[in-house]
């Protein structure tokens, strides 16, 4: 990087991926243009974009009963989180007891054990709580109990000479000092939050993208499929900008340089 | 006053046990300045973290103004400043400084009121809505300093405070912390690895040497008070460096 480094910088980091997605939009549509392939096999971006818009409507209201799902089960599986990982930080009975089911959760296979969860839970919104919380529970525990344990004995020991109790020792030191690999866990998550609500639905639902996907394939409207997938990408894009924009609104000291 | 009498301290289990300190034993009067040299690794933060309550002695007594307080009793008799100057970056330098006061009790406005007023005197006007990264280190450790001070406890434990510092940074902060100990008094016992610190502070010199740690000489320093930044500078302060220096590097050789 010499020259205008910054601004060479900010053209290759936009322009880049950009150009990229282009060339493969060019191709793809020069494939099907030339190949005549059906649309029902592999239909061309210029469809996909000219019948979404024609279903727009449709995709908008399944959108918003996908996107009710992610928040209500992200936000429960938050609050469960902060509170397991506060737990295992404070007990190591706990953390013995608890630590391997973490652990043993991520190996489940989720897509089979969903359809168990509509037969538990019926076809409303918590089987899709549920199956969002296996997806997104896990990296959030591991990033807060990692960022709590992080605490080194002389910050601890500093906060003991001053009186600190417990909880101070918490309110002062341990949670902001873990916010940090909390946020790093909660963008892993927030990643797998919209799959995990279209697996929810995939297994039983009347409404959301994942219904509307499923109809789509099986009525062999192909480019809807395509439709749909760009904007479950879209969703999960948008949640991850959103925990990214948090993280430096609540730790902005965090992105400031440590030496001056 | 603190008196230690025949601490031992030691780590791990019976078969390789390390013993970091044995029978050791000094006393600090009310309003004295104490130091505490030895070469590092020679257990004399070990020994600062037992007075102050972190740790528990295996042997011997620490009393406390005639009392015998049990180790987390300690914890709220020192006015601690460890080593690090222990800034957290997600508060302010105000708010750092002021923590202390607030996990006191004091509600977090009157504890900024109390910690803001001193700022100037501190050398730190001006600063307190910073973050602590963009303080110089010197800046830092009177931050730190004050934040012990603030605490209101009259025997200060000072764990190597210019330790972390360059040459030139720590020989003006030694200066300036001189002349304000002359203003605020009280009693402390520092812990450093640097003879030429502790004769420009403190009264009374206690020598250590390793494995295991302990007591090997303690020099008086009747060098005048107040004390100016300029107060090793002199003949006799040289001359009591020197000794120092030469117990500190046997004390070093015969471990």
């Amino acid at each position: 990087m010499n020259g205008r480094p910054l601004q060479r910088e900010l053209i290759v980091s936009v322009a880049a991926p950009v150009g990229l997605v282009l060339v493969v939009l060019l191709g793809w549509q020069a494939y099907v243009w030339l190949s005549d392939i059906r649309p029902q096999t592999l239909p061309g971006p210029i469809r996909i974009v000219r019948e979404s818009i024609e279903s727009a409507g449709a995709i908008w209201e399944h959108s918003l009963v996908t996107m009710s799902e992610v928040a209500a089960g992200f936000a429960i599986s938050i609050v469960c989180a902060l509170a397991l990982g506060l737990l295992l930080d404070m007990s190591a009975t706990v953390r013995r007891a608890v630590y391997p089911l973490i652990v043993a959760s991520q190996a489940v296979p989720i897509p089979v054990v969903a359809p168990l969860m509509i037969v538990w839970f019926g076809f409303g919104v918590t089987p899709k709580i549920i199956v969002i919380g296996l997806f997104t529970f896990v990296p959030i525990v591991l990033g807060f109990a990692a960022g709590l344990a992080a605490t080194e004995r002389p910050t601890t020991d500093l906060m003991r000479t001053f009186g600190a109790s417990r909880w101070q020792m918490y309110r002062y030191v341990k949670i902001p000092a873990a916010l940090p690999d909390f946020f790093t866990g909660l963008r892993i998550a927030a990643i797998y939050a919209v799959l995990g609500a279209i697996f929810g639905e995939l297994a039983g639902a009347t409404d959301g993208l994942g219904i509307f996907l499923e109809q789509s394939r099986l009525s062999f409207r192909t480019d809807l499929v395509f439709g749909a997938i760009f904007v479950v990408t879209m969703m999960s894009y948008l949640l991850f900008l959103a925990v990214v924009l948090l993280e430096r609104r609540v730790i902005p000291w965090r992105f400031q340089r440590r030496e001056p | 006053m603190l008196q230690v009498e025949s601490v031992g301290k030691r780590y791990g289990s019976d078969d390789g046990a390390v013993v970091a300190l044995e029978d050791v034993s000094l006393t600090v009067a009310d309003g004295e300045f104490a130091a505490l040299v030895g070469p590092s690794g020679c257990g004399k933060t070990t020994l600062l973290n037992l007075i102050a309550g972190l740790d528990d002695a295996d042997q011997g007594r620490i009393v406390v103004d005639g009392e015998t307080p049990a180790p987390e009793d300690r914890l709220t008799r020192f006015g601690y400043m460890p080593q690090q100057d222990m800034l957290f970056p997600w508060r302010t330098v105000l708010e750092n400084v002021s923590l202390g006061l607030e996990v006191q009790g004091f509600p977090a406005r009157e504890a900024r009121d109390r910690a803001a007023e001193l700022f100037p005197q501190f050398g730190l006007g001006g600063f307190e809505q910073r973050r602590p990264h963009e303080l110089s280190g010197g800046m830092r450790q009177r931050a730190s300093f004050l934040r012990t001070y603030l605490l209101g406890r009259p025997f200060l434990l000072l764990d190597e405070p210019f330790g972390a510092l360059d040459a030139i940074t720590r020989g003006q902060l030694q200066g300036w912390f001189a002349e304000t100990w002359n203003r605020i008094g009280g009693s402390a016992l520092l812990v450093t690895h640097d003879p030429h610190e502790a004769v420009a502070l403190s009264d009374r010199v206690y020598v250590m040497s390793p494995r295991p740690g302990r007591i090997t000489n303690v020099l008086d320093v009747d060098l005048p008070r107040p004390r100016t930044a300029r107060a090793a500078e002199t003949e006799a302060a040289h001359r009591l460096i020197d000794a120092l220096r030469h117990e500190t590097e046997s004390a070093g050789a015969s471990a």
